[in-house]
């Protein structure tokens, strides 16, 4: 499903660097990352939390009571994400499952955003793993 | 970080160590990267509200916790840009816990002429908890798909 586009720009990529305390000049001096031979700065490697986070992706309604965690994140990286370019953003579920955890039965769901460039080229792959549990055992 | 210049593919052997580096995120940090990625949960942020959802302490996003493992990369191999990485969130970080975050290189190797780094992560608690593995791989970076070839000379 597609779910928009994102702006990269040297502001919000400066931005997510601060907030992440990330100081590498290629995110956050646009002179250093073209002594660097790029264009324009590039975006930390996990600026997709903050793509996520902007464009308010869906999340999977859960019933009253349960509450969800993340488990784990996949990245493949295909290329930087550059200052001054438009990406489409989709979104699917391609997995749910259950298991047996430590604290009991667990929900298990698998949501991949990827990240695309104007030609349509994948850029970043975002895998985010969550369980989804009852609250009766406290972490 | 200052600009560094690019380490070099034959610099690197497998069992390589990576770090060790400490953070230890405080409450404004938290805050600060919620806004940031525009985080609605406010479980992250407020003990009281952790616990009315179930939990026992506020926790620090998992994925806050994640840079810290790709800044332990990012600072070691400069010149180099992650191509994959697997993070898995093990154990929670409560608020004021300091992470211990380490790399150990598991596997060198060019594919199509390009050298790629392996590497396992490892973030853990005061208390020896492992809160969060992983592994990366890591290639030159390449800006405007020029620089590749330059780290099989150096």
């Amino acid at each position: 499903m597609a779910v928009g586009n994102f702006l990269a720009t040297e502001e919000n990529i400066r931005a997510f660097a601060e907030a992440t305390g990330d100081t590498d000049p290629l995110s956050i001096d646009p002179d250093a990352a073209r002594r660097a031979g790029y264009s324009d700065c590039i975006a930390p490697p996990l600026f997709g939390m903050k793509i996520r986070g902007v464009l308010a992706l869906p999340e999977a309604e859960l019933a009253p009571g349960l509450v969800s965690l993340n488990a784990g994140l996949e990245f493949e990286f295909h290329d930087e994400i550059y200052a001054g370019r438009t990406y489409a953003v989709s979104v699917k579920i391609t997995d749910v499952y259950e298991k047996t955890g430590r604290s009991g039965p667990l929900g298990v769901f698998v949501r991949e955003m990827l990240v695309r460039d104007e030609t349509g080229r994948l850029v970043v792959l975002m895998r985010e793993r969550r369980m989804v549990r009852s609250p009766e055992r406290k972490i | 970080m200052h600009e560094q210049p690019p380490k070099s593919f034959a610099d690197i052997e497998i069992g390589d160590e990576i770090g060790p580096l400490t953070y230890t995120p405080t409450l404004a940090d938290i805050q600060r990267y919620a806004a940031e990625v525009q985080m609605v949960d406010q479980r992250f942020m407020s003990q009281e509200i952790a616990r009315q959802r179930g939990f026992q302490h506020a926790i620090v996003p998992g994925p806050l916790s994640a840079t810290f493992l790709v800044r332990l990369l990012t600072t070691h191999f400069p010149g180099w840009r992650l191509q994959n990485l697997t993070i898995s969130f093990r154990a929670p970080v409560r608020h004021g816990d300091s992470l211990t975050c380490l790399g150990t290189v598991t596997q060198t190797e060019e594919q199509a002429g390009t050298p790629l780094i392996h590497c396992d992560l490892l973030a853990e608690n005061t208390n020896g908890d492992r809160c969060l593995v992983g592994t990366a791989i890591l290639r030159p970076r390449q800006p405007g798909g020029t620089r590749a070839a330059s780290f099989h000379s150096e």
